[in-house]
């Protein structure tokens, strides 16, 4: 039985597991000279800039950002015009000098930094920065740690550098860059040298542009059972233009594999066509549904756009028997030719990085995992709760949305001939 | 100095909540006198209570301590502080406990109390009534609190059923959601005050305990929506009572709030049933009912507290309301 709340609105940004994370459970405070450092710098640009933790220098000097990694950042930042401790507020993950056994500083727990994340997300709210740095993998887990749920992804620094992340919880700029102490680590490798600069670079240029204006997806997405309806409109809207449309669509399936057609179902369907607007229906129960699905999806004029086009066309292919023609993009390979690191190139990571859009598959996530490729997963569980069916078409709808948007951009990041009528 | 041993084992009561199981944090799981208080602190919540004639500065462990008084014979006992032990004497009995005297409890934790304000009248009662509702499932952290309303009323769901009481008045502490665990030791008090601090709400009871417990600082979801329901009234039979008294005999848990004992309301036939590692026990009672199949777990104690206070009770499709004087409680039955 499905619960009257969706499990993202049962979380807790301080406390994640409901249990206490607390100074005193963490304990690092002790035996510091300077406990819970006190945030530095005037401010007057409005860049918050989130550190690993203290060095030592930091903790007998009471104050963040002194050490070596300090300086790093702060004759970086004065070559792009940023005075560290004038123009921009300082602070750490974890407030407090973590110290090993050998009594040497060390890198923080997990668990030190979700016990000090209550005051890094108070200074956050408090004094509300339109930029925020995160340098290195702490400062990560602690900003986006109660937020994205693939945990191994937290401490790949690689995987979230670059990227320019309009939070909407923050309503900031999130700009994770490589920890500084780690490219002292590396004895300042040219390379990684250079990435950083041009990283922190595009961090420092948000200072100033205002966040995109974003409505509730949720209030985007139009789910009914009227397939006709649906499908009729699409042919109708997409007919007769001098350039041909392009659409999004997304499925949401039984499986990963559709071989075993006498289990798996196609059990819906979303297509977005234009912004700010995505349909979802049922996925086709009979021969008609089938014939106005075909209309859409083999009709030549109207290109189509998917998260993985291969995963679309392989489940039209066999259980509705419809060759999808006219494919224009496939925002999972876009990502690839424009950015090559590995794991980056997901829908849901795209919607985060690009669009401040997270966790909106949680409460359908758990159905939609199968024990392997080839068996049905708990689609059919959904679909037996009015309440869960819908959540579903709703969660297909904005990944069909999140699509179309993701297309558009990247299409104009890659650039070249616009051969597609874009709404 | 001469202490009456009745009232500082109730001083110790009183405070015993406080203390941690383990002590993961220093002096946790120990009595700190301090002030003329005796002091516990888990991290969670934290008690204080005056203790009369004592006065000493230290910290023991509050097991061996709790124990040892519960075992002297006499109704008072000497107490004397040497050499780093705090030396109980009772008749011909003696006794040395280690006393750390620096105390090393993180109390600075407990931030500024803010001003202390009159508990709004109804707002115990509330918390007590609405405590059954929450959850004990920590992967939904927000809903093991009970949240207090700064519009008025207190509610609680555990994302099955949920409660709201309202208070007749706006809570002068603001919002707050108080982690039922920490809810279930505080209704235990007579509080006539409260306070908010920074992450911690602060109570005063009339024999001037002072408890402390830690609040979640998130937003709790927005249940009027689930409040509405229309449906057909339902009547619980009157020997409904006597069957729960029998049924909840089986279904005791660890914790009270996770007993429950499952009701069906069947064409004509209303089914208790309660089962526990022991045993279970099933009951029939004839009513006259002639609706779909109805099937909800309920804890039988805040049954019995809702049959008691003679609440109509509505069945709809998917939901069943009792709805009292100023509290409504709703059941999801098949969502």
């Amino acid at each position: 039985m499905k619960g009257f709340f969706t499990k993202e609105q049962t979380q807790s940004i301080t406390r994640p597991d409901g249990k206490t994370y607390s100074c005193a459970s963490c304990g690092i405070y002790r035996n510091s000279n300077t406990p819970k450092m006190k945030a530095y710098g005037k401010f007057k640009k409005g860049i918050l800039n989130i550190g690993t933790a203290p060095e030592s220098i930091d903790d007998q000097v009471g104050k963040p950002f002194q050490g070596e990694a300090g300086r790093l950042i702060g004759q970086e930042l004065e070559q792009l015009g940023v005075n560290l401790f004038e123009d921009c507020l300082n602070t750490n993950a974890v407030n407090c000098l973590p110290i090993g056994e050998e009594g040497v500083s060390r890198p923080p727990t997990g668990y030190e930094i979700s016990c000090c994340r209550r005051s890094v997300d108070t200074l956050i709210n408090d004094r509300e920065p339109r930029v925020i740095i995160l340098y290195g993998a702490a400062a990560i887990r602690s900003v986006l740690g109660t937020r994205w749920i693939k945990e191994r992804d937290l401490n790949n620094v690689d995987l979230w550098r670059g990227f320019i992340i309009p939070d909407r919880t923050y309503n900031a700029w999130v700009c994770p860059v490589f920890d500084p102490a780690f490219l002292l680590e590396k004895d300042g490798h040219p390379e990684m040298m250079a990435i950083w600069r041009q990283d922190l670079k595009r961090a420092i240029d948000m200072e100033g542009v205002p966040l995109p204006k974003v409505e509730d997806e949720r209030k985007q997405i139009i789910v009914t059972d009227d397939v006709e309806g649906v499908l009729t409109k699409i042919v109708e809207d997409c007919q007769g233009a001098t350039q041909k449309h392009l659409i999004a669509f997304d499925i949401e399936t039984s499986g990963l594999k559709p071989y075993d057609r006498r289990v798996h179902q196609i059990a819906c369907i979303s297509f977005c066509y234009e912004k700010g607007k995505a349909y979802c229906i049922p996925g086709p129960k009979n021969k008609h549904e089938r014939a106005l699905l075909r209309k859409v999806l083999s009709n030549p004029e109207i290109g189509k756009i998917a998260a993985n086009m291969k995963f679309e066309d392989t489940w039209m292919k066999v259980l509705t028997h419809i060759n999808v023609q006219s494919w224009a993009w496939d925002t999972m390979q876009a990502a690839h030719v424009l950015d090559n690191r590995p794991g980056i190139t997901g829908l849901k990571f795209q919607s985060f990085v690009q669009f401040g859009l997270v966790g909106y598959e949680s409460n359908i996530n758990a159905y939609l995992k199968g024990p392997d490729s080839n068996t049905p997963n708990r689609i059919s569980e959904v679909l037996d709760s009015a309440t869960l069916r819908r959540e579903l078409m709703v969660y297909c709808g904005i990944d069909s949305l999140m699509t179309y948007q993701l297309a558009l951009l990247q299409m104009k990041q890659i650039g070249g001939d616009n051969k597609w009528q874009i709404n | 100095m001469k202490i009456e041993k009745a009232k500082l084992i109730n001083a110790l009561e009183i405070v015993k909540p406080g203390l941690a199981s383990k002590e993961m944090i220093e002096q946790s799981t120990s009595f700190a006198f301090m002030g003329g208080r005796v002091v516990t602190y888990n991290d969670e919540i934290s008690i204080s209570h005056p203790v009369e004639d004592m006065d000493i500065t230290g910290a023991v462990k509050a097991d061996e301590l709790y124990k040892l008084l519960g075992k002297l014979k006499t109704k008072t006992i000497q107490l004397v502080i040497k050499n780093n032990e705090i030396r109980l004497k009772s008749g011909k009995a003696l006794a040395g406990i280690t006393l750390q005297e620096e105390i090393q409890l993180p109390l600075e934790e407990l931030g500024d109390f803010g001003e202390w304000v009159p508990v709004p009248a109804l707002l115990m009662e509330a918390l007590h009534f609405c405590m059954f509702s929450a959850s004990v499932d920590m992967t939904k952290p927000v809903l093991t609190c009970v949240h207090v309303s700064d519009t008025g009323f207190v509610e609680s769901c555990n994302n099955f059923r949920l409660t709201r009481y309202e208070l007749g008045e706006n809570s002068p502490v603001g919002d707050c959601l108080i982690p039922v665990s920490s809810v279930k030791n505080l209704v235990k008090y007579s509080i006539t005050h409260i306070a908010a601090g920074q992450g911690w709400m602060h109570f005063k009871s009339k024999d001037d305990t002072i408890f402390s417990c830690r609040v979640f600082e998130d937003k709790y979801p927005d249940v009027s929506g689930l409040l509405k329901v229309k449906g057909t009234e339902f009547t619980f039979p009157e020997n409904v009572m006597g069957v729960l008294d029998k049924a909840s005999i089986f279904s005791k848990r660890d914790q009270f709030l996770d007993e429950t004992v499952q009701i069906s309301i069947l064409a004509n036939e209303l089914k208790v049933r309660s089962e526990d590692i022991v045993g279970w026990f099933e009951e029939k009672i004839e009513i006259e009912y002639e609706g779909d199949d109805i099937t909800f777990a309920i804890n039988p104690t805040f049954l019995k507290d809702v049959l008691v206070k003679k609440a109509p009770c509505l069945l709809s499709k998917d939901k069943l309301k009792f709805k009292g004087k100023n509290w409504s409680h709703v059941v999801a039955l098949k969502y």
